[in-house]
């Protein structure tokens, strides 16, 4: 029998319970299309307007698992635990993505075939960007220009959500030595991938805009991602 | 929950077959009902094959699609048309959004991710002035107002009450689901032309219809305060 590779989607959650209603059966559709061996892991921080339950009731038609945690703790350790529990059940590849509907899941094929193609890390690099304001464009690229020569790393978008690991990369990473939230953790497990040793891609992705609910990062998430970079260049960041 | 899916149908022999295959693929739905207005071709045979429940009304479509919902047993009740022009797998969406906790879970033609094969401009845009007014009149967000691919939690259909005989049904639900507070969410649906057959939609007879229901049902608000 042939090997099929495990793919898991990281989907951490903050009152995302509409666009859940959409995204997952699209995941699944696309999942089954493609004869992909997926599933999906939920990090719910204790959503009010119940996510937890909506998914423990969609899991009975899908395979989702859910991780509840008691209170809002944020994307980085919410991504932390669910890296280690997918090293747990042995996947092979790891997706990020967003849950509100701005990453849509018909890129997927595109991170796969560049790991194929001998990358660790591939990155949905945002080209274009569908009902998002000029400020905000211009915001999110210039802030990712300033980080990309603060730190001196030689990637275009810092910060993009949509991303795909190679288990070996979370196996190397030491996760419990993750600190950042935000945009700082996005920039800070692509820095600790290169310093790893391991190869870091892109694949161009069309972001669209938020339908629903509200964004989360807020201008400490900018200020705390500068700090990262400034010291990622001063060598003061572990690996 | 289960699932059941209402089908109103007029001669769709061939649609229905390859309908009724893609909903047994699914493996989502426990009873599908077929509600037909006498067809002259093998359109009951066909449901008979697949061990759909069929029943018969010849009015229009709001009368079938109630006798449909009437009959439905399921938690979750999907209203659907024969003409393959919605998409099966969109089902799962419309499920997803009553185990959300929605009384209502509506397809939208007019949201990210949604769209329309099928729709002349005259259509979009008496469709685009019927949801202008419904959304001013009972203070909604609607983006789509005369689709069909709908579904409903069981306990609202008691509640909505509907009268309609015709094609203005979706748009009474809409309206009927404003007014009672209905908590009601909306998903992307792509809607294909119909494979086929003949549409039964007039459009200007149709329009008229809806336009009326519109204006009974504000009547309706004002006299009773």
């Amino acid at each position: 029998m042939i090997y099929m590779v495990k793919i898991r989607i990281i989907l951490p959650t903050y009152n995302e319970k509409d666009n859940l209603v959409i995204l997952i059966p699209k995941l699944f559709e696309f999942f089954n299309k493609n004869k992909l061996d997926a599933d999906i892991l939920i990090i719910d921080d204790n959503s009010p307007d119940k996510t937890s339950d909506f998914v423990k009731e969609i899991a009975d038609d899908f395979p989702i698992k859910l991780i509840k945690r008691r209170n809002k703790k944020g994307l980085g350790t919410a991504y932390v635990l669910g890296f280690k529990d997918s090293i747990k059940e042995n996947i092979d590849i790891i997706f990020e993505m967003d849950a509100d509907l701005s990453h849509k899941p018909q890129y997927i094929l595109d991170f796969i075939k560049k790991i194929n193609e001998g990358y660790d890390l591939v990155l949905g690099e945002r080209k274009k960007f569908i009902d998002w304001g000029f400020i905000r464009k211009i915001v999110s690229r210039g802030g990712n220009l300033i980080g990309k020569y603060l730190a001196g790393i030689k990637v275009n978008d810092l910060t993009t959500g949509y991303r795909a690991y190679r288990k070996e990369v979370l196996n190397t990473i030491n996760l419990d030595k993750i600190e950042s939230d935000g945009y700082a953790f996005q920039l800070e497990m692509i820095y600790k991938t290169l310093a790893n040793g391991f190869k870091v891609g892109s694949v161009p992705i069309t972001f669209y805009g938020r339908k629903s609910g509200k964004s989360k990062l807020s201008k400490v998430d900018i200020i705390e991602f500068f700090i990262l970079a400034l010291k990622i260049r001063l060598r003061l960041v572990d690996v | 929950m289960n699932v059941s899916v209402v089908i109103p149908t007029l001669n769709e022999e061939k649609n229905l077959d390859i309908l009724l295959k893609e909903l047994k693929n699914l493996k989502l739905i426990n009873e599908i009902i077929i509600i037909d207005g006498y067809s002259t071709d093998k359109t009951v045979q066909e449901a008979k094959k697949f061990g759909c429940k069929v029943i018969f009304d010849d009015i229009g479509k709001g009368s079938a699609l109630r006798k449909g919902l009437d009959a439905a047993r399921g938690d979750i009740i999907i209203c659907m048309d024969a003409d393959l022009s919605m998409l099966s797998n969109e089902i799962h969406l419309l499920v997803a959004g009553i185990k959300a906790g929605y009384d209502i879970c509506m397809g939208s033609r007019f949201i990210q991710g949604g769209g329309s094969d099928d729709m002349s401009l005259i259509r979009k845009f008496g469709n685009k002035f019927f949801v202008f007014l419904v959304n001013l009149l009972w203070h909604m967000n609607y983006s789509d107002l005369c689709y069909g691919y709908r579904s409903l939690k069981k306990s609202t259909i008691k509640k909505l009450d509907l009268k309609s005989d015709g094609f203005g049904i979706e748009t009474e639900i809409s309206i009927k689901a404003a007014k009672k507070g209905l908590k009601v969410l909306e998903v992307p649906s792509f809607e294909k032309a119909r494979n086929f057959g003949k549409g039964k939609l007039k459009t200007f007879n149709d329009g008229w219809r809806i336009f009326k229901i519109i204006v009974t049902e504000f009547l309706k608000d004002d006299l009773h305060g």
